[in-house]
């Protein structure tokens, strides 16, 4: 049909890009055997790329930082992310700046900002990272029996990816939102929902490429079964492409979680996103900017880690760099 | 939409009333620079442009801008005057010459019009654009959204001749309620509408922009940035000085920024964090005043929950409350309340108990109504850990923060409280129709007549959604209705607090306050005991200029 | 090609009928309704709720709703909208054009990329392609509605000034006013456009024939960025070298040409969809807000009209930008 390297998405402000995954060519497909070597090349060119390590350096100690938080909170800051905090004389230590006691200042609610961020850190992480998850499994499992069945399966597959593709993304995202409890589940799920069919035709791609090789028709005749086949000759192949469209789905991810929050939805306080905690603010830019940049820097610097790290990996795949 | 859910004027003050200059107009500042005719208003605000300028227009119309559209647009046959709290008529606003006779049973209320009045396009102004009006309002098909309030109340409404106007109430009520009633039914230009479909834009394009008006000002435009109105040539009344007034639909972020940036010269609304950087802005003047007609933050016990109807348990949980942490919250921008009507109001201040915060009498009340606390935990004599679900809707963070506030407050208790944030439509739903709710936050208020409050508390009332009943406060809510002096009044409705606030279905918190923010370019302008300087001020919008 | 076309019509079609039972089924299972703004009115009584539920058809079975709104809607009569009490498609028509600008410019500005791509892709790694590539991994991963309220504030802050709404007053008021808005909204589409065709003219510039035809003494489009002191009149009359027609550029611009027909395909839904922050954000009285205060409201046949037409568009979208490609891209061929 179309060439399955672009693909159309909308983007969380509606504007319909074209998220093309500049995987141009899939890597040179190989057997198991080779495809080691694959690996173990790319990660060694990955590993001399310093722009990469630096993103899965910062990326790695986010993640680390926010997962440790109630630790973090507990004995560091010996705070908690929902304490209201008091001034000395009663009153609520609401909109405090940067001090001694807090680091990071307070919230209106007189609530440690620095802690509340790691909190947050933690639920939009999990929203990305869920949503990538889903994205892939469902994904690829829906590219790989598309491609390597073909045939009816491949129309179905076909069919329903179209299907997703020609929703009117942000509108049904905000009646879904409107209509079912934005918790973090469900947002993960509505997020992959839309977010599948895209892994799903370049996973198609890669596997149609695969699938006509010599080594697997010869597979095949020596009786091996579709599963063994696809397991352990295809699969392989298609997980470098997968891992940068994961990356990828996670900064947007991220980010379209942010866009909802400031749309209202997604994720409603009490519990704090990076996305709701920027959304919030937005009307304190003067009064308390160390409510509105904290966060928008936290949401830039993980998307930029993740976006740098998805392209490290694609050229550390390209056979031709 | 700003304080969605609050009871928008009753009705009872009609947009119909537009208020007079006011017998006198003193302007509290030393000098004040000579008005000046000419200018043109440009004001910054939340809640976007009306959706179409009926002047009878059904609920899911009548919205903020869409009251502010109608002040400008449409005169009344009397004026409230907001310093009085009481009706009167203005000579230079009303289209009455004088308050309404009325008969000796009560009942009937008969208006004399003006001779002089005419519509924007010279036609004289006759009863019979009355008798039109009502025609349409009273039917049922058409949905007026003061239907309950008015039509309802009203037996029959006759225009026996051109410049007479009466109106007869199913029943003899109180004096105030009563002629907010009779008043409530202002002309339409039948000359224009009449053969046109009453409620369809393509059909009569004077649903959507009217091209006649009884008031100050025309519409000139109205799109979905905004709305903006021009003078009236034709105006009977006393002439405005401003020529031109334009409301421009912003953004949290943007209304201030606006006006900060001289882009508009009144921030008519804003978040009410910005306040404190309102008052920084060295060319504006920022207003802040309790209005007679405020809304309250309440939280609603659904007493059906086992939990809950103990009063023990509702008490405790009030008493974990310090309504000056609430305040604080609310930016200063609030007072405490402490009955069901605002303290500004007529019928606020009474001696109800205020149930102040009390964290140790919390904790026995609660140990005497058989939740104990184990290990930290407050449990129920079958060992189950107590929870309560507040509910608020995501469209008023402000609602949100006072429900994360209630989650800490009753962690002291032991209670442990999940905050659910409902979008709006889910959260009435919730909270009226499937009453699924243990705490509910609500914002009741915005009427200068207590009889509104009946649809909350009286056994099955519409709006009744924490299950409440108590046959003599029906009792009350009857007869305060109907009573005829006002001494006597006041006194029903203080009984009904004191009955409600001993009841406890639901714990009053704060009122707000209310505020705004404009260019001192702008002149006349100050503040009274109305909710807002541009429509519950006396039309003091007619006085206001520009002065360079 | 015909019979490609006829067979995507019908799948279009199918499609769409799908999808608008999908959303239609979707504002059915909601709890709660327009009925919600009753509540807000004292002296309502329950007898409105029921009128109201009544006159709205919300009582009617699903299947009996379903099939009155569906055999309506075919023919795009949508009802009226609750709120405006006009057909939804007229409420919507008076929010296309200002819409339809934003998403012009917005492209247009977007289509800078292709330049901004070519020139990374002949400068790699040195300073230009660093520059660009900084700008397009930044653009990626800030929130676009953050980095407008941002700018917003510092406008205010520091000029005194930010563009809000239209600008009415001739066309450098209007310029000024939607330069800012479009920029925004394009950034997303300048990002992707640089990093594609960026990919593309590398890839184009390893391809062996290339090679051949550097081997041969056939000139490329720019051998490099001029460095050093050179005039700026100089690096023009390099770059307006285009004139010369090599295989480079003819190849280039090609595959460059799949991205803006991509984009184009896309403009069409995202005309409805019409930028719904950005529109908030700056005042812009486009499509956008009026599906936001639907949604709030629940006016059902507004939401359903803009969700019917969104879709429609990106089906029309989709299928235009693939005949396109039929044009542009000689590999494609439809059977």
């Amino acid at each position: 049909m179309v060439d399955p390297r672009t693909s159309v998405t909308v983007a969380e402000d509606g504007l319909v890009t074209a998220t093309v995954s500049d995987a141009k060519k899939a890597p040179a497909p190989s057997d198991v055997g080779r495809s080691q070597g694959i690996y173990a090349r790319a990660w060694a060119k990955l590993r001399r790329d310093p722009v990469s390590v630096a993103a899965a350096l910062v990326l790695g100690l986010i993640v680390l930082v926010t997962l440790l938080a109630p630790v973090i909170a507990d004995s560091v800051l010996q705070t908690s992310p929902e304490r209201i905090m008091r001034t000395p004389n009663g009153r609520i230590a609401a909109l405090q700046p940067p001090g001694p006691g807090y680091p990071l200042g307070t919230d209106d609610l007189g609530r440690d900002v620095l802690t509340r961020l790691l909190y947050a850190g933690r639920v939009s992480l999990t929203i990305g990272f869920t949503v990538a998850l889903v994205s892939i499994v469902v994904g690829t499992f829906a590219g790989m029996v598309a491609g390597y069945f073909g045939g009816w399966v491949d129309d179905v597959v076909n069919a329903a990816v179209q299907f997703v593709f020609n929703i009117p993304g942000l509108f049904v995202l905000i009646l879904l939102a409107v209509l079912f409890r934005p918790d973090v589940l469900m947002l993960s799920l509505i997020f992959g929902f839309f977010f599948w069919p895209a892994t799903a035709r370049q996973v198609r791609g890669v596997v149609l490429s695969v699938r006509a090789l010599d080594y697997v028709t010869a597979a095949r005749a020596l009786g091996a079964s579709n599963g063994r086949i696809m397991l352990r000759h295809i699969l392989p192949n298609v997980a470098n492409i997968v891992m940068v469209v994961a990356g990828l789905d996670v900064a947007a991810a991220i980010l379209g979680e942010s866009a909802l929050s400031f749309l209202g939805f997604g994720v409603q306080v009490p519990q704090s996103s990076w996305g709701n905690m920027l959304s919030g603010s937005q009307d304190m830019f003067r009064k308390a900017p160390w409510l509105v940049y904290p966060p928008g820097v936290m949401i830039f610097l993980t998307v930029l880690c993740v976006v740098l790290l998805a392209d490290g990996l694609r050229d550390a795949f390209d056979p031709r760099v | 939409m700003p304080r969605a859910s609050h009871l928008l004027r009753g009705l009872v003050l009609c947009v119909f009333l537009v208020s007079a200059f006011g017998s006198v107009d003193a302007a509290p500042t030393a000098q004040q620079p000579t008005p000046r005719r000419g200018g043109v208003l440009r004001s910054a605000e939340l809640g976007g442009a009306p959706r179409l300028l009926h002047p009878y227009p059904e609920a899911q119309q009548y919205t903020s801008p869409w009251v502010d559209a109608a002040t400008l647009m449409w005169a009344g046959l009397i004026d409230l005057d907001y310093d009085t709290l009481d009706y009167l008529v203005d000579p230079r606003t009303s289209m009455a010459t004088q308050m309404p006779t009325i008969s000796n049973d009560g009942r009937t209320f008969t208006f004399t019009l003006r001779d002089d009045i005419v519509w924007s396009d010279r036609r004289p102004i006759t009863s019979a654009d009355f008798q039109f009006a009502w025609d349409n309002a009273s039917k049922e098909e058409n949905n007026w959204v003061g239907y309950d309030s008015t039509v309802d109340r009203i037996e029959s409404f006759r225009t026996p001749d051109p410049l007479t106007v009466e109106v007869t109430l199913k029943e003899q009520l109180a004096r105030f309620l009563a002629i907010g009633i009779a008043a409530g039914i202002g002309p339409v230009p039948r000359h224009v509408w009449e053969g046109r479909p009453w409620l369809d834009p393509q059909g009569n394009p004077e649903v959507l922009k009217p091209s006649v008006v009884s008031g100050p000002y025309l519409p000139r435009e109205i799109s979905a940035a905004g709305h903006s109105y021009t003078r009236n040539p034709n105006w009977w009344g006393a002439p405005p000085y401003l020529d031109e007034i334009v409301f421009i639909a912003a953004s949290p972020t943007t209304t201030l920024e606006l006006l900060r940036t001289r882009q508009v010269d009144w921030a008519h609304n804003f978040p009410p964090a910005q306040f404190e950087d309102a008052k920084r802005i060295p060319h504006a003047n920022v207003f802040d005043w309790s209005s007679a007609s405020g809304s309250y933050r309440v939280m609603d016990f659904n007493l059906a929950r086992p939990l809950l109807a103990d009063k023990r348990v509702r008490e405790a949980l009030s008493r974990a409350v310090d309504r000056a942490d609430l305040v604080q919250l609310e930016e200063d921008l609030a007072v405490p309340q402490f009955g069901i009507y605002p303290q500004a109001s007529r019928w606020g201040p009474a001696n109800v108990e205020p149930y102040n915060l009390d964290l140790a009498r919390a904790r026995r009340l609660l140990d005497d109504a058989g939740y104990s606390l184990q290990g930290g935990v407050r449990r129920d004599r079958a060992g189950q850990p107590v929870r309560v679900e507040i509910i608020w809707p995501t469209t008023s963070q402000p609602r949100g923060k006072i429900a994360t506030y209630l989650q800490q407050q009753w962690r002291e208790l032991g209670i442990d409280t999940q905050v659910t944030g409902l979008e709006f439509n889910s959260f009435v739903d919730r909270q009226q129709r499937q009453k699924d709710f243990d705490v509910v936050m609500a914002t009741w208020g915005g009427s200068l007549d207590p009889d509104s409050a009946y649809s909350i508390f009286k056994t099955g009332g519409t709006q009744n959604s924490t299950g409440y009943s108590n046959p003599r406060v029906d009792e009350l809510f009857d007869r305060g209705a109907t009573e005829q002096d006002d001494v006597r009044r006041k006194q029903i409705y203080d009984e009904i607090q004191l009955i409600l606030l001993d009841d406890l279905p639901m714990y009053p918190m704060i009122t707000m306050k209310s505020f705004t923010a404009i260019d001192r370019r702008i002149g006349g302008v100050f503040p009274r005991k109305g909710d807002d300087i541009l429509r519950d001020n006396n039309a003091q919008f007619m006085n206001w200029f520009i002065a360079e | 090609m015909r019979q490609f076309l006829i067979r995507r019509l019908i799948q279009s079609a199918l499609l769409l009928f799908v999808l608008m039972t999908f959303t239609f089924a979707l504002t059915r299972l909601t709890p709660g309704g327009p009925e919600a703004v009753l509540f807000e009115q004292p002296n309502m009584g329950a007898v409105d709720i029921e009128r109201l539920r009544e006159r709205f058809g919300l009582n009617d079975p699903l299947p009996l709703a379903y099939w009155k709104w569906i055999s309506s809607a075919i023919r795009l009569d949508f009802g009226r909208s609750y709120q405006y009490l006009r057909p939804p498609l007229d409420v919507m028509g008076e929010r296309l054009w200002p819409t339809l600008q934003l998403e012009l410019v917005a492209y247009c500005i977007a289509l800078l990329g292709i330049p901004l791509g070519i020139i990374a892709a002949m400068n790699r790694a040195r300073l230009p392609d660093v520059v660009i590539r900084i700008f397009t991994v930044f653009g990626s991963a800030v929130p676009g509605w953050w980095l407008a309220l941002v700018i917003i504030v510092i406008m205010s802050a520091t000029i005194g000034w930010f563009p809000y709404g239209e600008g009415r007053e001739g066309p450098i008021d209007w310029f000024t006013h939607i330069i800012l808005p479009a920029t925004m909204l394009g950034l997303g589409g300048i990002v992707a456009f640089t990093r594609f065709v960026r990919s593309q003219v590398l890839e184009v510039i390893e391809q062996d024939y290339v090679r051949t035809a550097r081997a041969k003494g056939l000139p490329e489009l720019l051998p490099s960025w001029p460095t050093g002191r050179r005039s700026l009149i100089a690096r023009l009359r390099l770059a307006a070298n285009l004139s010369v027609s090599t295989v480079i550029l003819r190849h280039i611009l090609r595959n460059a040409l799949l991205p803006v027909v991509t984009l184009l395909g896309g403009l069409l839904p995202a005309l409805i969809s019409g930028a719904v922050i950005m529109e908030g954000i700056f005042n812009w009285p486009g499509m956008g807000r009026l599906y936001l205060e639907a949604a709030g409201t629940r006016d059902y046949p507004l939401l359903l009209a803009i969700t019917t037409m969104a879709t429609l568009a990106t089906l029309l979208g989709t299928l235009f930008a693939d005949i396109l490609y039929g044009y542009v891209d000689p590999r494609v061929r439809y059977g």
